[in-house]
């Protein structure tokens, strides 16, 4: 089932959005990752908090030099979201966590439909009100 | 077989201060149980001049079946002139070696271990590297009533020499130490009875902080041996580590697997007395989040007061587990154990 989640330009990068699909009761989390877009399902494998509300950061990443300390870099700033709930990180490209673990958060595909391609799916798909001007971010759930 | 993990040697005031000569032996050393806590009781279980010599501490392990002592002199914990911590680390080595490891009452049973002063790293290294070719010292023992914290960058060369040279690392509470860093959160108890039950906080500490920090991630092969904490209570506190740790890392990235994961490849228990009565201590796996029994080395404490016999420890504990308890761990755990044992079947 498709999903249209709203116009492009609403989703700048580096924003994301919360959107309700009838067949997912939690929400779907939209992200806009340096123009790229991954959808992930609103709903942390941990404890069940509400995931996509989470803060969307980087993460930080070890180097450790054999002759003094280890250092701490921040990586891949904006790729990370994390829990509201528990500060659990996710990697919003893949749903999985960055320290290891077996849990991970279901991702959904993520399309870009143009104008045109958006007033053919029309009919099928259910809609939320939006006046779409340029291309469509469009969810499949 | 039985191997004793924990029996400490008693040097005796005078013979010890003589060979830390002067101007330090100016001094007096502090009394061996401190003096801020005083035991209602006697901390020794046999005579003083038993607990010092060589061949009474013997003739207490032949008796008990033990066929080999990892034996670990007090140095009365944190000396603050460093100078005098260095004089005094290698008197307890020196006397150490001549008296008791080459006591011939010993009939290879004693084992080692290397006191260092932990005030400066440089020469803690060298006070290793004079004693470390000798292959019956298995090990480094340091106090467990610290300055600071053991996952600290400061004492990495040490952990990093321990394990080039073959030797794992033992935190014992001196409990007489000069200088007594507060001995909780809230500052100073009050009675004899609350410092003998909170012995194992500061073993929680270090271990906690050598997780953390990373040591372990660093040096895999390091074998560290904790002298007062029980392996229940260390794993319920790495327990609550574990927890929260998909948040907590962010701090500590090099920390690449659960902190339990860490205590159960680096780290074994001595024998505690909670473990005479804890009922997580009735089974050998399972209890407190895994199998415990692969995790506790035998150490009878001789010659103190609250000290265990090998026959007295996990009862309950199938005839196999308890001989990994009693002799498979620690021949596992220490490098140089274990290589004298297989030198010592195969000759």
């Amino acid at each position: 089932m498709r999903y249209v989640v709203g116009p492009v330009a609403d989703l700048p990068p580096g924003s994301s959005k919360v959107v309700f699909p009838e067949k997912v009761k939690s929400g779907v989390g939209v992200f806009n990752v340096n123009g790229e877009f991954y959808a992930l399902k609103n709903t942390c494998p941990h404890m069940g908090g509400p995931l996509c509300v989470g803060k969307v950061r980087g993460t930080s990443a070890a180097e450790m030099p054999v002759d003094c300390q280890p250092e701490v870099h921040w990586v891949r700033h904006g790729e990370i979201v994390s829990c509201p709930w528990h500060h659990w990180e996710f990697d919003i490209k893949t749903g999985r966590t960055i320290f290891e673990s077996r849990q991970k958060v279901r991702s959904y595909p993520v399309s870009i439909e143009t104008a045109e391609e958006f007033e053919r799916l029309k009919a099928g798909v259910e809609t939320i009100p939006v006046s779409v001007e340029g291309a469509t971010v469009v969810l499949d759930v | 077989m039985i191997i004793d993990c924990a029996v400490h040697p008693v040097l005796g005031d005078e013979e010890f201060n003589r060979e830390i000569g002067g101007p330090w032996n100016l001094l007096k050393l502090p009394p061996l149980f401190g003096d801020r806590y005083r035991a209602p009781l006697d901390q020794l279980a046999v005579p003083a001049e038993e607990a010092s010599s060589p061949a009474a501490v013997a003739e207490q392990l032949r008796r008990a079946g033990v066929d080999y002592a990892v034996l670990s002199p007090t140095t009365r914990g944190y000396w603050p002139n460093p100078q005098q911590a260095t004089a005094v680390a290698r008197a307890a080595n020196k006397l150490f070696a001549e008296k008791w490891l080459n006591a011939p009452e010993g009939e290879g049973r004693f084992l080692g271990s290397i006191r260092i002063a932990l005030n400066d790293v440089d020469v803690a290294l060298r006070e290793i590297d004079r004693w470390a070719d000798d292959e019956r010292f298995v090990q480094l023992v340091v106090p467990a009533r610290a300055l600071g914290t053991y996952g600290e960058q400061r004492f990495f060369p040490i952990w990093r020499a321990a394990v080039e040279r073959g030797l794992a690392v033992f935190i014992h509470d001196d409990l007489g130490t000069l200088c007594e860093p507060p001995p909780s959160q809230v500052g100073f108890p009050s009675h004899f009875a609350e410092i003998h039950a909170i012995r194992p906080m500061s073993a929680i500490v270090h271990l906690t902080s050598f997780i953390v920090a990373g040591v372990f991630e660093r040096l895999p092969d390091l074998r560290v041996v904790l002298g007062d904490v029980s392996v229940h209570a260390a794993r319920s506190l790495a327990i609550r580590t574990d927890k929260d740790w998909q948040s907590d890392r962010l701090e500590v990235p090099w920390v690449s697997k659960d902190p339990t994961t860490y205590l159960e490849r680096n780290v074994r228990f001595v024998t505690q007395p909670d473990d005479e009565i804890s009922p997580h201590s009735s089974s050998a796996a399972g209890t407190i989040g895994g199998d415990n029994s692969s995790l506790v080395v035998f150490g009878s404490r001789h010659p103190y007061w609250d000290g265990v016999r090998a026959e007295d420890v996990f009862t309950t504990w199938s005839e196999k587990d308890r001989a990994r308890c009693l002799a498979d761990n620690a021949l596992q755990f220490y490098p140089r154990l274990a290589a004298r044992v297989s030198a010592e079947i195969s000759s």
